[in-house]
């Protein structure tokens, strides 16, 4: 760790260490050159002294000689003499070869030899006039007054100190001012010495400086470039974001949309409760506290209270710019952030679910109303009002019927596909009723019912859930019924009826007939004229006006859907290219004969045949022993079609069954005139009211199907 | 591991929710040491098997969830307490909590929601 | 209504009894409640639906079949009590699935048990129920589902 340390703050420690050696150094020297400067200037003192000794030495030399002479006391300035003559030497000396001196203050010390050129040369001189004068002056000191030696010293002294006494002034000021220049110049390059460790010691300190200074710079840039992003992040995030603390107090740092959501305030350091208060009311404020205080509870499992948060949607009326209030739904997420496993906030993250909401509702809307579209509506107010009520009472009854069918207890597997055949009669039924009456959104509703029971019935192994499905496709339908009545009662409330049509009508529905021809012939790509006599219809019996009508439109479809050739195929066969149906009724001796008649491609008993293998109707050996009669018979069975593909116009066959049903009901008779390649006709005869039993009686060509 | 077998305790008034935790409860090294169907009994077997892990329903006779908690939990402080209840009221089951419970488990709840619970509830 | 979401109703129910280890039950035709008359055996276990769809689903079944799933469960004592308990116990399964299946925007209540025909089941008025009779054992049942 600490060579780690080392390695990363390696230039730092360098510095620092560099900053503390040279200041050390720069010490050193200090006391190194005032310790130098202190030894110089006693040296220049010691120099000064000399020269006054020397001086002194002839002022008393010549003033112990005047004592001698007038016989005075010599005793207090022959020592005068002696000191300073002692003095003098013994310094002299010390100044020459280094050695032992007396300090101005009387002590003793030791004196360095001066060793430069100047300093030797006055040394020298000064030796060599002193040697000679310090001779005499021990002969002198080494006698009492009046010895002869002692007089002849005196006598040889006086002219020899006259003599030499301002020479030797002068050599001693030469080597004082040589002393001060030496002094002067080492303490001069003491300076510089110092002054350029004092420089190397402020270069280095703003090295250190501007190393510092940089890497503060840098890592404040850092820090800002955190800041900055930090605050993008809070600018842009769509998300309200804040932290509480533990007193529930909003943070310094907050995202934008803070502000985008509870308006243009600062809401740093305000209580959480100051923000909800005009939101929330009280009792679920404190819902909330104690639902944060459970999250700041560290014993208490995050993941183990989430679905508690009792703000995941809230419903507010907050005031907009404008100074109006907009209701708004909000979700709040709380989250623990947790430092050094302590949970310091909780991060509260608010989302504006208002959109998600509305969407959410209008979703839902729409899903309610798949069933009504306004095509729809715009067909729905062209039927003629009393047929539509009648159909939608009718539809809605044959409805009821489907679900008695669904209702009933199943006890064989057979059941199952008796349940299908039943609803599919009665769904084919509303399908063409719908059709005829030009109501496109019950025939497709219709259409995709007996899809449904197409493909139920292609299914091995029924299951009672397999009939799930059905069910909800008849609740669909049962609404479907209930909002086109809807919607037709506030259309003709506000209309009178303009042509009443009544249900006992005196002809058949024309232009009802016209419409599904035309309409199944555009859907094929084929060409028909529907050619319509009725003048006989008003002779029906009121009660099997509606079953006339019902058949016909029945048969005319299953002319244009199975007979008519498409144009190409009828030029080439030497035919027009419309083909041309026929609706007559004929009056016969028995009854009323109702004929459907088409020029087109007539019945292939061979495809018929095919067909019924493939349904499983018959067997082959069956089929094969069936006369052409009871072949052509087959088109009216059950679960019968020789269409391939199943369309919305026919395909199935169960309308045929309808049609025969309804007229064996009335004890009708069904023939089939076919010329396969030419034409078909399919004719019934309604039997007169009054001669129904002798009609039973009677024998005719008709198949008996 | 050396786990030692940890104790889990059944507090609710439906037999089928009790028989259902204490089938489903999804732990190994658990068992279940004791069940109640009311928060008086729930405290006294508390007391009495001092278990590591207790589920507890709020809406209960004699004495309910809410006011069995702090006892529990006074009782057996190191106990983990699991609340197990509908969401009908969000401030009771928060108030349940902040009297000494860890967690809260939504009923209707399927099998893996209660062994998830159970099993973040062990978690030291 | 959708198929899928009247399927985890069914499922549901399925794998309550595969959770107690009974055979399967089966399906029979679900077809409509007639002028939303509720139909009802001796108990009944509602849940009731609020959120994006709304409405309730119920499970009801006679007296004899929770007797005999008390039995199947290893409880022997057979109180109304109990009885009630199970009849909860499998609404709140098909509840607690339906919560998985559809997320939070279905808010699904505790359920609600009435013994004999109840009175006040809210069964919307701008559909028709959907009665899916399902058959365990001998028993006939029946889960009604009344969704908006």
């Amino acid at each position: 760790m600490f060579a780690g340390l080392f390695g990363k703050y390696r230039a730092v420690v360098i510095s620092v260490a560099m900053f503390i050696i040279l200041d050390a150094g720069v010490l050193v020297l200090n006391f190194y050159i005032s310790s130098q400067l202190a030894e110089d200037a006693t040296n220049v003192n010691l120099a000064g002294r000399q020269r006054m000794l020397s001086q002194k030495t002839a002022k008393s030399l010549f003033e112990y000689q005047r004592q001698l002479e007038i016989g005075a006391s010599t005793e207090a300035v022959y020592r005068e003499l002696n000191n300073a003559v002692n003095l003098f030497e013994k310094t002299l000396n010390a100044f020459d070869k280094g050695g032992e001196t007396t300090s101005a203050s009387g002590q003793s010390m030791h004196l360095n030899s001066a060793d430069t050129a100047a300093a030797r040369k006055a040394i020298g001189d000064s030796q060599q006039i002193w040697g000679s004068i310090h001779i005499e002056f021990e002969r002198l000191f080494s006698s009492e007054p009046g010895v002869v030696t002692h007089d002849q010293a005196l006598k040889a002294l006086i002219p020899m100190v006259a003599q030499n006494n301002n020479k030797l002034l002068k050599l001693m000021n030469d080597l004082t001012n040589e002393l001060e220049r030496i002094a002067r110049d080492k303490s001069n390059t003491l300076r510089m010495i110092q002054a350029a460790a004092i420089t190397l010691a402020i270069l280095n300190f703003f090295l250190i400086l501007f190393h510092f200074l940089g890497q503060l710079r840098r890592s404040d840039a850092v820090a800002e470039e955190a800041r900055q992003e930090t605050q993008e992040i809070l600018k842009t995030v769509r998300e309200g974001l804040f932290l509480l603390d533990e007193k529930m107090v909003i943070g310094t740092q907050y995202s934008g949309s803070v502000k985008d959501i509870f308006g243009d305030k600062d809401y740093s350091g305000m209580s959480f409760r100051e923000l909800l208060k005009s939101v929330v009311v009280e009792s679920d404020m404190k819902t909330v506290e104690e639902y944060i205080k459970l999250l700041l509870n560290s014993q208490v499992k995050e993941n183990l209270i989430g679905s508690l948060n009792p703000l995941s949607d809230l419903e507010v009326s907050l005031p907009t710019a404008s100074g109006g209030y907009e209701v708004k739904h909000l979700s709040f997420r709380f989250n623990r952030a947790i430092e050094n496993g302590e949970i310091r906030h909780i991060l509260v993250t608010v989302l504006d679910i208002t959109e998600l909401v509305s969407l959410r509702q209008d979703l839902e809307k729409a899903n309610q109303n798949t069933g009504l579209q306004i095509g729809a509506l715009k067909e729905l107010l062209h039927v003629d009002r009393d047929s539509m009520e009648a159909f939608l009472k009718e539809a809605d009854a044959s409805l009821v019927a489907v679900n008695d069918i669904l209702k009933e207890r199943v006890t064989s597997s057979y059941d199952y596909l008796d349940k299908i055949n039943s609803t599919y009669r009665i769904i084919h039924r509303i399908k063409g009723d719908a059709s005829a009456l030009n109501v496109p959104n019950i025939v497709s509703a219709a259409h995709d019912f007996e899809e449904q029971l197409s493909r139920l019935r292609e299914k091995d192994q029924l299951q009672g859930g397999d009939f799930l499905p059905l069910t909800l496709a008849l609740n669909d339908l049962f609404r479907l019924l209930t909002d086109t009545r809807d919607i037709l009662s506030v259309f003709h409330r506000s209309q009178t009826p303009v042509v009443q049509q009544l249900r006992s009508e005196p002809s058949l529905d024309h232009a009802m007939i016209n419409r599904l021809a035309s309409r199944i012939a555009e859907d094929q790509g084929k060409e028909v004229s529907v050619v319509v006599d009725d003048k006989l219809f008003p002779s029906i019996a009121l009660e099997h006006r509606k079953m006339v009508q019902d058949a016909v439109l029945q048969l005319v479809r299953n002319a244009v859907v199975h007979g008519i050739e498409i144009p190409a195929v009828r030029v080439s066969g030497g035919k027009s290219a419309a083909g041309a149906v026929t609706v007559a009724l004929k009056a016969e001796e028995s009854g009323i004969r109702v004929c459907v008649h088409d020029d087109g491609q007539g019945i292939d008993l061979d495809r018929v045949r095919e067909r019924a293998l493939e349904r499983g109707m018959y067997s082959a050996e069956q089929l094969e022993a069936m006369q052409p009669n009871r072949i052509v018979s087959l088109i009216f069975e059950p679960g019968f079609s020789t269409l391939d593909t199943a369309d919305e116009h026919g395909g199935r066959g169960v309308g045929m069954d309808i049609v025969k049903a309804n007229i064996q009901q009335i004890r009708g008779r069904i023939r089939v005139s076919n010329r396969p390649g030419r034409h078909c006709e399919i004719s019934f005869l309604l039997p007169h009211p009054a001669r129904e039993h002798s009609e039973s009686m009677t024998t005719h060509k008709e198949e008996a199907v | 591991m050396a786990e030692t077998m940890k104790r889990l305790m059944i507090v609710d008034d439906s037999m089928i929710i009790r028989r259902r935790i204490k089938r489903e409860h999804g732990l190994e090294n658990f068992s279940v040491v004791g069940t109640a169907s009311d928060g008086e009994q729930a405290v006294a077997l508390a007391r009495q098997t001092n278990p590591d892990l207790i589920t507890i329903d709020l809406t209960m006779p004699n004495m309910d969830g809410i006011d069995a908690i702090p006892l529990i939990s006074e009782a057996c402080p190191t106990a983990k307490i699991l609340v197990v209840s509908a969401l009908s009221d969000k401030a009771t089951a928060i108030q349940a909590l902040s009297r000494g419970a860890q967690g809260f488990l939504c009923k209707p709840f399927t099998d893996e929601e209660l062994q998830q619970a159970l099993k973040e509830l062990a978690e030291d | 209504m959708e198929k899928e979401s009247i399927e985890v109703f069914i499922n549901s129910l399925s794998n309550f009894y595969r959770q107690i280890g009974a055979a399967e039950v089966s399906v029979g035709v679900p077809y409509l409640l007639d002028a939303n008359q509720p139909v009802a055996s001796d108990f009944t276990g509602i849940i009731g639906i609020s959120g994006k769809r709304r409405g309730c689903v119920y499970f009801t079944c006679p007296k004899a079949m929770l007797s005999y799933l008390l039995m199947s469960v290893g409880e022997s004592e057979v109180t109304t009590e109990h009885l009630c308990d199970m009849v909860g116990e499998i609404a709140n399964t098909i509840a607690g699935n339906a919560r998985k299946e559809f997320g939070s925007e279905f808010m699904i209540s505790v359920p609600v048990v009435v013994q004999g025909v109840p009175e006040n089941i809210h069964l919307p008025d701008n559909t028709r129920c959907v009665v899916i009779p399902t058959k365990w054992k001998s028993y006939q049942s029946a889960i009604v589902v009344a969704l908006e």
